[in-house]
């Protein structure tokens, strides 16, 4: 098999799968199921320090994984930024997964407010890895204005929905020419090898995994799907046809009882 | 020399606490355990404005400055 590696910001990867933290029933499953996905980034949210926890977050995560925080429960720019720049102090990164979100039921990307914020953060020298709508012009504006990885839905986070827009997916691999994840809304591993197999460049998941019956099979499984759509993009899918086309020739076949 | 008594909010929360030096390290290492200092990657904005560690020495505080101080956790 060639080498088939990820380049972000300059750093090298393997894996294509970037793995959420959140919603594990205990520490031991949450880092079973990391290395069960074969993981290299994991993701984080800033929040208020909790004194009862002495020995702090990062002191439970078993490997040494790049860090990538994000801006989880913004709902406006001035919010988001002041977030990625508390992000950046606390774990001397300047890699931000950008999500700011719109209403609390559906918890969709406010794409006005993200646009605003990506633009800003952009001009300051953040690396933005931006979760936003399955929109293909919001995605190709996100990648003009200088975002590293583009991360649209494809259903909203925790559902487990799958694609839902198949043709919008379709059109945001074929006008984006940079790095795009899919991010949010992974329910099966099938949905994971599908993403990869229409030429996507990873994937983002947490619920999926952490809220299965057991998270560290599922992030095996998450893992194999991930590489086997890839491995499928990459060898080329053969040409669909509305005819049959024999795979075994007539040629020589006994006839005509 | 006379200490001050002052209320900061920090984290959401009234603190009041008497400082020799009204500087927001000293705030800090009032409000948390030094052991919690070193070992967490924690970051801190005063009136949302993010203040960097190197900074933390200088940076003079006043009566109800508003202050975050922030750490990793978990998050999808």
């Amino acid at each position: 098999m060639s080498k088939d590696e990820l380049l972000i910001d300059g750093k090298k990867f393997t894996s294509r799968l970037i793995m959420g933290t959140s919603l594990f029933p205990n520490l031991e499953v949450l880092n079973k199921s990391l290395l069960s996905s074969g993981t290299e980034i994991i993701t984080l949210s800033v929040r208020r320090l909790n004194l009862s926890n002495k020995k702090g977050f990062l002191s439970h995560i078993k490997k040494k994984y790049t860090l990538l925080p994000n801006t989880a429960g913004c709902f406006t720019k001035k919010e988001a930024i002041i977030t990625a720049e508390l992000a950046r102090e606390m774990l001397t990164t300047n890699w931000i997964k950008l999500e700011l979100i719109s209403d609390e039921e559906m918890l969709l990307p406010d794409p006005i407010e993200l646009y605003e914020a990506c633009k800003y953060l952009v001009k300051n020298k953040f690396k933005i890895f931006a979760y936003c709508s399955d929109d293909p012009i919001l995605c190709k504006r996100l990648e003009d204005i200088g975002c590293e990885i583009v991360m649209p839905l494809i259903s909203p986070i925790g559902s487990g929905l799958g694609i839902r827009n198949e043709h919008n997916l379709e059109i945001i691999r074929k006008i984006c020419s940079g790095k795009v994840f899919v991010d949010a809304g992974i329910g099966k591993p099938s949905d994971a090898s599908k993403i990869m197999e229409m030429g996507f460049d990873g994937v983002l998941l947490n619920s999926s995994v952490a809220r299965s019956l057991n998270p560290e099979d599922m992030a095996n499984a998450m893992r194999l799907a991930v590489i086997s759509g890839r491995l499928g993009y990459k060898s080329g899918f053969i040409e669909k046809s509305k005819l049959a086309l024999s795979s075994t020739t007539f040629k020589g076949k006994i006839s005509n009882f | 020399m006379e200490t001050l008594k002052n209320i900061y909010i920090i984290n959401g929360q009234n603190f009041i606490c008497n400082l020799k030096e009204p500087s927001l390290e000293k705030l800090i290492e009032t409000f948390l355990n030094k052991t919690i200092m070193s070992q967490s990657n924690i970051a801190v904005a005063v009136n949302n404005k993010v203040v960097e560690k190197r900074n933390w020495k200088k940076k003079k505080i006043y009566f109800k400055d508003r202050v975050e101080i922030v750490a990793p956790f978990f998050g999808g």
